[in-house]
């Protein structure tokens, strides 16, 4: 087919966003994808980059922080991506009720989404603290000595877990707009025909909204695995690298111990790990994602 | 999405945009330099924000005006982000002329070569000696035989007391002849419980690794060998195994006198806790006294105790000037150095007892006038330097101790397998 002068207008219109992508985007990644072969300092300039072939990689698979960190990244992602999807999905059907007042309780569950993560991790930092903070002082009410959180490392995990339902206010969002899509014939519908409320969820709710739920799994699991700044800021890794995410080692070789590009080959690795849960869930939607006026194809 | 890539992104932008400013900016600066009355343009930065800096402004302007044909750019940089911003900049061939370094660092920047060797500059410098400076300091500022920095201040390690506790408690001020057992047995009767709880400390032995080496030099041992190439027999010795179990006893069980880490972290820290009056004693830097001086805690300071044989030891934290071994002006950046490392600058910031002069006859008339700093300035004499000072590998050292040492006072691991640890991995990472 030949190209009419059309074209060219067009790429013409997205060329701000193409050069945006070339330079900050793919550039970025091939030039990482090199640093994965290299070995670099940062300090001394681009001519001290030196080609190391597989080098980085098999001493990425003999190092025992990148599999602690995989660890903690792991138990990280696996409890949190579905707890973080059940809980902002049934806080979702609260808010979707209609009653008076609805409007603040949304206001309220988004509100924690646009705070900034660093200042959320700093107040959280004092919540969890042992001797002062409101949460020990809660626990203290019910007779419960509570732990040093984020300074116990059988706890430092955990308790970042438990924070983060807390800005899940995005994924409330998501599913809200979801729920408001449904049908409400639908429901009326199942009702008359004696369906309670819970089998109305399981039956019409759940399989209607599942884009959504399919949506928000994939970005639940591509945030879950790089999860940083709280871990950054508040533990920075420890107690005893108990909360060494992935990004967090992966920055630390990068801009502590300055090995470029160990670092690169580490975001690589994480970016096919990321590739193969993504492509997992997508291969997998045929399976339980319905989309409305796709029924002939069963 | 976001995290991963943003690192990589700004790198490479830095880098993507540092290649094209160079490659099309390069010539029209050269050319331009040597354009006759075209003024040199230089920049110096320090870590931390504009107002505690308000000094290195007023040098930087009275430089310009007493060199007209150099301009001197003041960029301070905070401190959280100090490292990491010198370092891309550094590779992005845009870091300042002349920049600061922290004692830990010294041999790091050397090693990646970035930092350009004086005595060439100083050798040719009649003016300028480097015996108005301290010789520690300058000692500490030589690596491998050339000099690298210098000074711009120093905060020699020394003993603080809380002087309220001592008082309520009853006892006398810590005495520069104590022992390390003296300052325990005293600490003793100042840590006070409430039920099992305990509210108020006799010292902070902490995890910081610069009072465990004064410790350790005190009881005859160290964590590595003297120039830094070997951590089996040191850091693991018999000796230092007995000092850390003693050390660590300190915050541990039921004769303790000091918060545990985890309670000093969460208490706000060894500071806080002192200004507080929650803590009576700790070793600690010469910066402690800007936060100290806040709040209305009485302190004083004292000799940091000897061990049994009376060896006393401190450290000197100090920052040091270095010239970018790769700018384009370093004769001029040399002028610069002199000028914010010389004797009026060290006059103008300890003007108000904010720091110590790095120069032998301004701390003379320091020592002259002061009472309350008068230990500090001498724990000077009985300064060492610690392993970051005396190898490259220094920070491996530093990273497999602090490692141990964290184990250790988790409770996880015990000292003499813990430190074994450390000391076999360090050495398999030196070789």
């Amino acid at each position: 087919m030949r190209k009419s002068k059309s074209d060219w207008a067009g790429y013409l219109y997205i060329m701000p966003w193409l050069l945006g992508l070339l330079l900050f985007t793919i550039g970025p990644m091939l030039f990482s994808l090199l640093l994965a072969f290299s070995k670099w300092d940062i300090i001394t300039g681009v001519q001290s980059i030196e080609w190391v072939g597989l080098d980085n990689f098999k001493a990425i698979f003999h190092d025992e922080l990148f599999y602690q960190s995989l660890k903690v990244t792991f138990i990280f992602a696996l409890i949190s991506v579905p707890l973080y999807q059940i809980v902002s999905l049934l806080i979702a059907v609260l808010l979707n009720m209609r009653s008076r007042g609805m409007n603040v309780f949304r206001l309220i569950y988004f509100m924690p989404s646009v705070i900034p993560a660093v200042a959320v991790s700093m107040m959280w930092v004092m919540i969890f603290n042992p001797e002062y903070g409101i949460l020990n002082k809660a626990l203290g009410w019910f007779g419960i000595q509570g732990p040093a959180w984020l300074q116990d490392p059988s706890y430092a995990l955990g308790a970042l877990i438990v924070m983060g339902i807390w800005g899940v206010g995005n994924t409330i969002i998501i599913y809200l707009s979801g729920l408001q899509s449904v049908p409400e014939d639908m429901h009326e519908a199942a009702e008359l025909d004696g369906a309670g409320r819970i089998r109305r969820f399981f039956s019409i709710t759940l399989p209607m909204i599942s884009p959504t739920v399919f949506f928000n799994l994939i970005m639940g699991i591509i945030g879950g695995f790089q999860y940083f700044t709280q871990a950054f800021v508040m533990t920075n890794g420890g107690p005893l690298n108990s909360t060494l995410f992935y990004n967090l080692y992966l920055y630390n070789k990068a801009f502590q111990d300055y090995e470029m590009g160990y670092a690169s080959a580490l975001s690589w690795i994480l970016f096919v790990i990321i590739l193969v849960f993504t492509l997992i869930v997508i291969r997998s939607s045929s399976m339980w994602v319905y989309y409305q006026g796709d029924d002939d194809k069963d | 999405m976001k995290k991963n890539w943003k690192w990589s992104t700004m790198l490479s932008m830095v880098i993507i945009a540092a290649l094209a400013l160079s490659a099309c900016g390069g010539k029209s600066g050269d050319s331009g330099n040597e354009a006759a009355g075209e003024k040199v343009n230089l920049t110096f930065t320090v870590w931390g924000d504009v107002n505690a800096s308000a000094n290195e402004q007023k040098l930087a302007d009275e430089f310009n005006k007493a060199h007209p044909d150099i301009q001197v750019k003041f960029e301070p940089i905070p401190s959280e982000g100090y490292g990491t911003k010198l370092t891309t900049s550094l590779a992005a061939g845009q870091a300042p002329d002349v920049f600061l370094i922290g004692e830990g660092d010294y041999f790091k920047y050397v090693e990646k070569g970035v930092v350009e060797p004086l005595d060439d500059y100083l050798s040719k410098d009649s003016d300028f000696s480097l015996d108005i400076f301290q010789k520690d300091l300058i000692d500490n500022m030589n690596i491998n035989g050339k000099q690298y920095y210098l000074p711009k201040d120093f905060n020699p390690l020394a003993l603080w007391y809380n002087k309220r506790m001592f008082d309520e408690a009853g006892l006398e001020y810590p005495s520069n002849d104590w022992t390390w057992d003296q300052l325990i047995e005293t600490s003793k009767k100042l840590t006070k419980k409430e039920g099992n709880k305990y509210t108020e400390f006799g010292f902070n032995a902490g995890k910081w690794e610069y009072p465990i080496y004064t410790y350790l030099w005190d009881h005859g041992t160290d964590i590595a060998n003297e120039d830094g190439t070997q951590a089996e027999g040191f850091m693991n010795g018999e000796k230092t195994v007995a000092a850390i179990e003693k050390y660590v006893a300190l915050s541990q069980g039921e004769d303790r006198v000091s918060p545990t880490p985890q309670d000093a972290e969460t208490l706000g820290g060894d500071s806080s806790m002192f200004m507080t009056d929650k803590l009576a004693m700790m070793v600690t830097g010469r910066w402690v006294k800007t936060d100290l001086d806040k709040s209305d805690v009485e302190y004083g300071s004292a000799l940091i105790p000897t061990g049994e044989d009376g060896t006393r030891t401190s450290i000197i934290a100090s920052a040091g000037w270095a010239i970018n071994a790769n700018g384009k002006h370093k004769q001029e950046a040399y002028e610069l150095l002199k000028w914010l490392s010389g004797t009026e600058a060290q006059k103008l910031r300890s003007e108000n007892g904010k720091v110590l002069p790095a120069t032998v006859t301004e701390l003379e008339e320091v020592k002259a006038n002061e009472v309350a700093d008068k230990p500090v300035i001498e724990m000077m004499d009985y300064a060492k330097k610690p392993v970051t000072l005396r190898s490259t590998h220094g920070p491996i050292f530093v990273e497999e101790f602090t490692k141990a040492m964290e184990k250790i006072l988790l409770k996880q691991q015990d000292v003499k397998g813990a430190l074994d640890e450390a000391a076999k991995n360090v050495d398999s990472k030196i070789k």
